[in-house]
C-alpha cells in the first residue's frame, strides 16, 4: 500500500511539472502581456541582459512602448518575481524562465501578483479557505440529499417515487449555477431577507452559495447511487443474503449498500476537485472572497504568475484527490487491492 | 405495480412536485409582473438599514495604495480619502464658471502664481500632519515627487509630472535634481517652476500623483509600505483594516488638520466586483452608496427611485479610425467624415441605451470650467452621403467591407450593432462587428491592428487639453496613425500660451481640425449612474466621480 502510494505521489509529480511547462509557456503565448494598459503607462521597462529577478515577456510588435524601439523583451518595471529573457530552452538550461520558476518554487513562492502587490501565496492563502469551505459543505450537502435520495428511488425501480426523484434530480442537474443563484437571492434575500445577497462574515453567508453549488451535485449523486443500487441488488450474493432469510432491511444496509456506494465513492474524488475549481461563478454571483476569483481575473489580466499559481493550486488539488478516492476504493471493496 | 410501500411517499412527492412548481412560478411572476411597476414600490428598500457605518462599493480590489503608482477609479477613490495634496478637489464641479473654483484648499492654505504663470508658489498649512502625528512639510513633496520622476519609476501616471520644468529630462536619465522646478524654499514654501504655462496646474495638484508619500514609511517597509500598519498617510483618513476582496476599513486620522468638520468618523468599504451583486448588496440595505454605475438591464427599474443619482461625467465614448493604411477608404477624411454624420445619435441613445447618456456631437465633452466647444457633428443623411460619393464610393458602391472593433460588454455590443445599422441603411456599407477580450483588444488598438474601434476617454483634469493632446504625432495614446501637422502646431503654441483666451482659441481651433480631419467619431458622452441614500448630506454632481468622504454627512447614523 504505502509503495503504490509513494508510486503515485511520485507520478503526480511529473504530472505536475508537465502542468507547469505548459502553462508557462501558454500563458506566454496568450496575445498581450500584463504591462498594457488602457492609457500608456510605463509599467515596463526594457530588458537587454538577463534580469535573474523579473519575468520577462517578448513585445509584441507595436505596442505603446514602442518608444524604446529596439527593445526585444520586457519586464514590469517594479521589482517583481523571476524569470530571464528565455523560457524554455536547452542551450542555456539553468537560466530559462522554467529553470528559474522551478527554483523559486523549490523556495517555497510562487512569485509576485504582476498586477497587485501581494505575493501569489498570499492571495492563494487568504482565498482557499473559503473555497474549500464552500466547496467541503457542497459536498457534504450534496451526498446528503443525493445518497438517500438515489437509494430510496434505486429500491422503488420503476415506480412513480423512482420517477419523480428522478425527474426532480434531472431538474437539478439541468438548472446551472448562474440561473440558481440569482434566483436563491432574488427570493431569499431580496423578498423574504433571510439570508444576505453578498459577501462572507458568518457561517448563514454561506448557505445560499453552498446550496447554489451544491444542488447540481446532489442530483447526479442522486442517479449515481440510484444505478449502483439498481446493479447491486441484482447481484448473486443479494440473493443468498436474502435466501439466508435475512430481513429487507439487513439486506440493504449490511449487504447492497456498500456496492452500491463505489460510483458514488469514485465519483467524490473528481467532484471534490470540480467544487473547488468549479465555484468560480458562484463565487462571483455571491461575491465571495475565494480563489476562483482570483483565477478568472489573473487570467484576463494576463497576470502570469498568478495564473501559475492557481494551476499549481488546482492541479495538486486534484492530483491528491484522486490519490485519496484510489484509498478509499481499498476500503469499500475488498477485491480492490494495490498489494502485489 | 404499486407495493404498498410506495403509496404514501409517491403522494407526498407528488405534493412537493406541485408545492415546488407553485413557488417557482410564482417567483418567476412576482419578477416579470413587478419590474415595470418598479417605480411605485421602489422605495420600499432602505439603503445602509443594515449597516453601522457609512458604507459604499468599490468594484475592484485596488491594484496599489500608493498614489504615486496608482492610476483608475477604485484606487483613486480610496487614495483621495487617505491623502491629500497641495490642494484638492472641491466638492462639486456643478455651476462652476473659473477653473480655480474646481479646487479647494489642502495642505497648501494659498498659493500664488507668477505674471507668466510658470511659477507656482506654495504656502503650506503649519498644522498639516501625518497620521503618525509628524508634520507635512514643503520637503515631503519634493521628495514625493522626486520619486516619481525617477527614470523608469512603476507609476502609470509618471508623465503628468512633466509639466514641471526639467522633469522630464530627468525621468530620462538626465540624473540633474537640482536643475528640476521644485524647491522647499523653507519648510512650509514650496515653490514649483513650470515647463509652460498651465492653467489647470491647481487641478493637477489636487490629483493623486501628486500627493506626497511618506518616504521613512517607504524606507522601512518597500513596497508592503501600503498595508495597514504600515501605511502612514496625510489625508482626512487613515487605513485600519484591509481584507482582500472583501472590505476596507478608513478611520478618522486624529492627526488630520480639519478633523473637527469631517462629520463621518468612519466608512467601510465593501469590494464588490460583480455589478448585480453591488445593487443586492444596496438592496437589502447593506450599502449607503453603490459607489459604481448600475447596470444596463436593471436600470430601468431603478430609475425611479429616489436614491437614483445621476451625474454628467467629462468622458467622451467615441470611435476611433484607423488612418494609418493609405490604401484603405478610411484615410479618406470625407468618409471619416461621412461615418460621422450618418450616426443618429439621439435614436441610439433614446432607444438603444435607455437615454442614459448624452450625445456627443464633438470630442471635448461640454462642462469644463472657461471651454465650449465650437464644432459640431450632428445627424445629416444628405450630407453624409454627398461626402461618400466625393470619395468615390456612391451609396457605399465599391467600398471594401471594414471591421468595427470592441471589447467584451453588453452596452459595447448594443452600440456597435445600432451603429452597424445606420451604417448599412444610411450608407450602404458592409461592417463586421468584432469583439475581442480586453487584453486582446488593447493590444489590438495600440498597434493599430483595425479597421474601426470602439474606445473611450476620460479626461484627468478639467481643461480640453486632456482631451486634445492625445492626437498629437505619435503620442502613446493615439492610437490611429493620424498626423497633422497644423494640429501638432496648434497644441504646441496652446501649451507655451500664457493669455487665457488665446489659448482656448487655439484649442477650439484645434478640435475643429480634430473633427473634420481626424480619426475620432463621438458617440455620447458618459454620465455616472449610482444610488446614493437619500439621507446623505453634501453628495454633490462631480464631473470626474470625485466624492470625497469628508464632504459628507450621515444624520442619524451611529457613527
Amino acid at each position: 500500500m504505502s509503495r503504490f502510494i509513494i508510486q503515485r505521489l511520485l507520478s503526480s509529480m511529473v504530472v505536475i511539472v508537465i502542468i507547469i511547462t505548459m502553462s508557462l509557456w501558454i500563458t506566454r503565448q496568450a496575445p498581450s502581456n500584463p504591462c498594457l494598459k488602457e492609457r500608456e503607462a510605463n509599467t515596463c521597462v526594457c530588458v537587454k541582459e538577463h534580469a535573474l529577478d523579473r519575468p520577462v515577456f517578448p513585445l509584441h510588435v507595436g505596442s505603446p512602448l514602442q518608444e524604446m524601439k529596439g527593445c526585444e523583451f520586457w519586464q514590469p518595471a517594479s521589482s517583481m518575481s523571476v524569470g530571464p529573457v528565455t523560457l524554455i530552452g536547452l542551450s542555456d538550461w539553468g537560466n530559462t524562465q522554467f529553470a528559474i520558476y522551478m527554483k523559486t518554487l523549490m523556495q517555497g513562492s510562487l512569485g509576485k501578483s504582476m498586477v497587485t502587490e501581494r505575493t501569489v501565496l498570499e492571495s492563494l492563502k487568504s482565498g482557499l479557505p473559503y473555497t474549500v469551505h464552500l466547496g467541503t459543505q457542497a459536498l457534504l450537502l450534496a451526498m446528503l440529499i443525493g445518497i438517500p435520495a438515489g437509494l430510496y428511488a434505486g429500491l422503488r425501480q420503476n415506480t412513480a417515487s423512482d420517477y419523480s426523484v428522478m425527474t426532480v434530480a434531472m431538474l437539478g442537474v439541468s438548472v446551472p449555477s448562474f440561473v440558481l443563484g440569482p434566483l436563491l437571492i432574488m427570493l431569499f434575500s431580496l423578498e423574504l431577507g433571510w439570508f444576505r445577497a453578498v459577501g462572507w462574515e458568518s457561517w448563514s453567508d454561506s448557505v445560499l452559495p453552498t446550496v447554489t453549488l451544491g444542488l447540481y451535485y446532489a442530483a447526479y449523486i442522486a442517479r449515481l447511487t440510484r444505478g449502483g443500487m439498481l446493479e447491486v441488488i441484482r447481484k448473486d450474493y443479494i440473493r443468498t443474503a436474502r435466501a439466508k432469510g435475512l430481513t429487507e432491511k439487513l439486506v440493504v444496509y449490511r449487504h447492497a449498500l456498500k456496492g452500491a456506494l463505489l460510483p458514488v465513492v469514485s465519483y467524490l474524488g473528481p467532484a471534490f476537485a470540480a467544487l473547488l475549481t468549479g465555484s468560480v461563478v458562484v463565487e462571483e454571483i455571491f461575491n465571495l472572497p475565494g480563489v476562483g476569483t482570483h483565477f478568472v481575473r489573473s487570467a484576463l489580466n494576463r497576470d502570469y504568475n498568478m495564473v501559475l499559481g492557481t494551476i499549481i493550486l488546482y492541479s495538486s488539488l486534484l492530483v491528491v484527490l484522486n490519490l485519496v478516492v484510489d484509498i478509499l476504493y481499498t476500503l469499500l471493496d475488498p477485491r480492490v487491492s494495490y498489494d502485489k | 405495480m404499486f407495493g404498498p410501500l410506495s403509496t404514501i411517499p409517491r403522494r407526498a412527492i407528488c405534493l412537493m412536485l406541485v408545492a415546488a412548481c407553485a413557488v417557482s412560478l410564482g417567483a418567476c411572476k412576482k419578477s416579470g409582473g413587478e419590474a415595470p411597476a418598479k417605480g411605485g414600490e421602489a422605495a420600499e428598500f432602505v439603503a445602509g438599514s443594515n449597516a453601522t457605518v457609512f458604507t459604499f462599493a468599490l468594484s475592484a480590489d485596488p491594484q496599489t495604495l500608493d498614489p504615486a503608482k496608482m492610476s483608475g477609479s477604485p484606487e483613486g477613490r480610496i487614495a483621495f480619502n487617505l491623502f491629500e495634496g497641495l490642494l484638492m478637489p472641491g466638492p462639486t464641479t456643478e455651476g462652476l464658471s473659473k477653473p480655480e473654483e474646481l479646487v479647494v484648499p489642502g495642505v497648501a492654505e494659498s498659493y500664488e502664481i507668477s505674471e507668466d504663470g510658470t511659477v507656482y508658489t506654495f504656502k503650506l498649512r503649519e498644522n498639516a500632519k501625518w497620521s503618525n502625528g509628524e508634520l507635512v512639510v514643503a520637503e515631503d513633496f519634493v521628495r514625493s515627487w522626486k520619486r516619481v520622476l525617477t527614470p523608469n519609476f512603476p507609476g502609470d501616471y509618471a508623465q503628468i509630472l512633466w509639466v514641471i520644468k526639467g522633469g522630464e529630462a530627468y525621468a530620462k536619465g538626465s540624473d540633474d535634481w537640482d536643475s528640476v522646478g521644485v524647491k522647499a524654499i523653507d519648510a512650509h514654501t514650496l515653490e514649483v517652476t513650470l515647463e509652460h504655462p498651465t492653467p489647470y496646474f491647481p487641478e493637477l495638484v489636487a490629483f493623486y500623483t501628486f500627493f506626497p508619500t511618506p518616504a521613512a514609511a517607504i524606507e522601512e517597509h518597500g513596497d508592503a509600505w501600503t498595508r495597514p500598519g504600515n501605511i502612514v498617510t496625510n489625508g482626512p483618513y487613515k487605513l485600519t483594516s484591509y481584507k482582500e476582496q472583501q472590505e476596507m476599513m478608513l478611520d478618522i486620522n486624529e492627526h488630520y488638520w480639519d478633523q473637527e468638520n469631517v462629520a463621518l468618523k468612519r466608512a467601510r468599504v465593501r469590494i464588490i466586483s460583480d455589478i448585480n451583486a453591488v445593487v443586492n448588496a444596496y438592496r437589502t440595505g447593506e450599502l449607503h452608496w453603490s459607489g459604481a454605475g448600475l447596470p444596463v438591464a436593471q436600470i430601468t427599474g431603478l430609475l425611479a427611485h429616489p436614491d437614483y443619482f445621476k451625474e454628467p461625467m467629462l468622458g467622451t465614448y467615441y470611435y476611433r479610425v484607423n488612418v494609418s493604411d493609405a490604401n484603405s477608404p478610411l484615410a479618406n477624411p470625407k468618409v471619416r467624415q461621412a461615418l460621422a454624420l450618418s450616426i443618429d445619435r439621439e435614436s441610439l441613445i433614446d432607444e438603444t441605451l435607455n437615454g442614459l447618456y448624452t450625445k456627443a456631437e464633438s470630442y471635448v465633452p461640454p462642462g469644463m470650467p472657461g471651454y465650449e466647444t465650437k464644432t459640431t457633428t450632428s445627424y445629416n443623411v444628405q450630407k453624409a452621403r454627398e461626402l461618400l460619393s466625393e470619395a468615390g464610393f456612391a451609396e457605399g458602391k465599391g467600398f471594401p467591407r471594414v471591421s468595427l472593433l470592441y471589447n467584451t460588454d453588453e452596452n459595447h455590443k448594443l452600440v456597435a450593432e445600432s451603429v452597424q445599422d445606420m451604417w448599412k441603411r444610411n450608407l450602404g456599407l458592409d461592417v463586421e462587428l468584432v469583439n475581442k477580450e480586453w487584453k486582446t483588444y488593447l493590444q489590438d488598438v495600440s498597434s493599430v491592428q483595425y479597421d474601426i474601434a470602439r474606445a473611450g476617454w476620460i479626461g484627468d483634469y478639467n481643461d480640453p487639453m486632456t482631451f486634445l493632446d492625445m492626437f498629437v504625432t505619435d503620442n502613446g495614446n493615439n492610437n490611429t496613425g493620424w498626423s497633422h501637422a497644423e494640429y501638432d502646431q496648434l497644441i504646441a503654441s496652446a501649451q507655451a500660451e500664457s493669455d487665457t483666451q488665446k489659448r482656448i482659441e487655439m484649442l477650439q481651433e484645434a478640435e475643429k481640425i480634430l473633427m473634420e480631419e481626424g480619426p475620432v467619431i463621438p458617440i455620447y458622452y458618459y454620465t455616472n449612474n449610482m444610488l446614493v441614500s437619500r439621507f446623505v448630506e453634501g453628495f454633490k454632481q462631480h464631473n470626474r466621480d470625485i466624492h470625497l468622504l469628508k464632504y459628507l454627512k450621515l444624520p442619524g447614523l451611529a457613527q
